[in-house]
């Protein structure tokens, strides 16, 4: 784990690239925390953002994004030559699966399962769902991929007209990873508990600290709670209490 | 004393602090977790997370959100129990660090217990007294909101240890000068101001509150100056060593405190930024120390100078 300022190679509306030497490296859906002003005195935003590794290493980490407020505005603002701060590798992230296995990706949830698409074995079905076509982040870097690739837009402006989670029909025994809206990630659980398929899910919750200092990343588990930034993002499904999710 | 002279050492409640610069409950975890960002024994020491009896669990979630120039928190009472901190986590602090415990109950008798616990452990320099919990027999108001609660709390809690007590006051209170008197005259040897300003933050488009507890804790620089004016207020009226807590993220801020009449200031919501602030705080006093000619921070301890 570091803390540290990389260099911002690139920037836009959704994605951004750092040069980061001290990078230690990092497993798929890991995440960091990125403060678009790494300067002490900046307040805007206060706190960092966390979000997906999309790929990449200490040469350029690259991170894809939907804006939806302050902070990924201000990331996706940045210019080349720009400090950035990062703070990571963080959280368990994904195990890639040895058997038959289905990636389900919704939203901005698109970006933490691109590597694991790249490192699962060949037969793979990767499903990526949102509002639009122009929504689908990283559209171009997963049909690169050799993977089963499907879509489903609301509008219907790709593949099939509603819901991804429509696509998923898991085989007994075979794994089903999902990141995306809690509705979508939800559903997908169900598909796979009625299919006898296990389901490994991705949470993106707010947080303040990313490293498990502030306690304010809670999920309730059947255990208790357990924090998205150390024990998840990445959880077993069928152990969160998905009534408490925010 | 480094080579330019300057002596950044400390004295709070008779325990020698390195520097003037801790971090704050809550915002550490119990130290352990900074670890891959700094060395703990490069600070002037660390109040971990607030201690009950027994574990807790804390709130549902939503328990965060940030807010202009800082944060609300609604974490609730989670912690390990003291237990716990006593076998694994204290154990696990590297030696040399001086770590004060954080105590947190619902009733007088609990906190007098679970300091009755902690004295005497090793490698333990005090315990802080959380005072922002709601009392439940007093109808919810926080601890350190009532008088005589207040004087209840620290009178027990004194009685339960001959470690260094320094009571933790709310800052949602009409005279902090007064709440600093009971705790003096109760036999506290320091007090550490602020814990978090009550506060509450609505999400318009689903027109809720967007904390589970809809209640929570405003912190970071937002609450600094209010933090300033009740550290230099309470100074004024007592003579017990203040630390001073509240959107402290730079050592400008920090040097605030100290002229205003604290001998040693706590880091919080800053860490989550960047869990080496503190580190470069304590750097930042040793300049300025250099810049004005000063041996040290202690030398800066209430040396505000006021007009006329
Ligand atoms: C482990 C993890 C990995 C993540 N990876 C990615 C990623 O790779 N790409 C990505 O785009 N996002 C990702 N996110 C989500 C991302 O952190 C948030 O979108 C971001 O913090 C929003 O910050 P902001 O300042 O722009 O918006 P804020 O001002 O904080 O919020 C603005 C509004 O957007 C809403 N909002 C917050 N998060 C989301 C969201 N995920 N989707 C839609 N609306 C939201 C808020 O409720 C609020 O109403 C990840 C989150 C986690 C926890
Ligand atoms: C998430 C969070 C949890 C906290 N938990 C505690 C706690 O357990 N006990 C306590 O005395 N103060 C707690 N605090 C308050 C801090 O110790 C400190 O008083 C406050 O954050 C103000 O300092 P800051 O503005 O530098 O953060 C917490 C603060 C935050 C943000
Ligand atoms: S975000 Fe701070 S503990 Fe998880």
């Amino acid at each position: 784990m570091i803390c540290a300022r990389g260099r911002v190679l690139s920037a836009g509306p959704d994605l951004l690239r750092v040069e980061l030497p001290e990078w230690p490296g990092h497993r798929p859906g890991q995440f960091a925390m990125l403060l678009p002003d790494p300067d002490v005195r900046a307040r805007d935003p206060l706190l960092p953002r966390p979000m997906a590794v999309f790929r990449g290493g200490a040469d350029a980490l690259e991170f894809r994004f939907k804006v939806v407020g302050r902070g990924t505005a201000l990331l996706s603002e940045l210019r080349a030559g720009e400090a950035v701060g990062v703070l990571g590798p963080l959280g368990n992230g994904f195990s890639v699966p040895e058997g038959p296995a289905t990636l389900v990706g919704g939203g901005t949830g698109i970006a933490s399962l691109y590597e694991l698409a790249r490192e699962a074995p060949a037969g793979t079905r990767v499903l990526l769902g949102g509002r639009s076509r122009r929504e689908l982040l990283a559209l171009e870097a997963f049909r690169a991929l050799p993977v089963e690739l499907e879509f489903a837009t609301d509008d219907g402006s790709l593949g099939h007209a509603g819901l991804v989670t429509d696509l998923l029909k898991p085989e007994p025994g075979s794994w089903v990873l999902a990141c995306g809206p809690t509705p979508m990630m939800r559903r997908a659980a169900e598909i796979a508990a009625a299919a006898g398929a296990r389901c490994r899910v991705s949470l993106e919750n707010t947080m303040a600290c990313g490293f498990g200092i502030c306690l304010g990343c809670a999920v309730s588990c059947d255990t208790g709670f357990r924090y998205v930034c150390t024990h998840g993002p990445v959880f077993d499904a069928a152990r969160l209490d998905w009534d408490a999710l925010p | 004393m480094t080579a330019a002279g300057i002596d950044l050492s400390v004295d709070f409640c008779g325990v020698r602090l390195a520097n003037p610069v801790m971090l704050a409950s809550g915002t550490c975890g119990y130290g352990t977790e900074l670890e891959p960002f700094l060395d703990l024994r490069e600070l002037g020491g660390i109040f971990a997370k607030s201690l009950t009896l027994a574990p807790r669990a804390g709130n549902p979630s939503p328990r965060i959100v940030e807010t202009p120039s800082g944060m609300l928190n609604a974490i609730g009472l989670e912690n390990v129990g003291v237990e716990a901190f006593l076998s694994e986590k204290l154990p696990a602090i590297p030696e040399g660090v001086v770590v004060f415990a954080s105590v947190f109950e619902q009733e007088v008798e609990g906190y007098a217990r679970v300091c009755e616990r902690l004295d005497g452990a090793p490698g333990l320099a005090g315990i802080e007294i959380n005072a922002s919990c709601p009392h439940v027999k007093a109808g919810g108001a926080e601890f350190g909101q009532d008088p005589g609660g207040l004087a209840d709390l620290v009178r027990a809690c004194r009685a339960a240890t001959r470690l260094p007590l320094v009571v933790k006051l709310s800052p949602n209170v009409t005279s902090i000068a007064e709440m600093g008197r009971i705790c003096r005259g109760e036999g506290a040897d320091g007090l550490s101001l602020i814990n978090s300003l009550q506060a509450l933050e609505v999400d318009v488009e689903a027109r809720r509150p967007v904390l589970y507890n809809t209640i929570g804790g405003l912190t970071g620089p937002a609450i600094r100056p209010v933090a300033l004016r009740m550290v230099w207020q309470l100074a004024q009226a007592v003579e017990i060593p203040i630390c001073g807590i509240g959107g402290i993220s730079t050592a400008a801020d920090a040097i605030a405190f100290l002229l205003c009449g604290a001998r040693c200031v706590q880091v919080g919501t800053a860490s989550y930024r960047d869990p080496g602030t503190a580190v470069e705080i304590r750097d930042g006093i040793r300049a300025y120390c250099e810049r004005h000619g000063v041996p040290g921070p202690a030398a800066l301890v209430g040396a505000l100078e006021r007009p006329g």
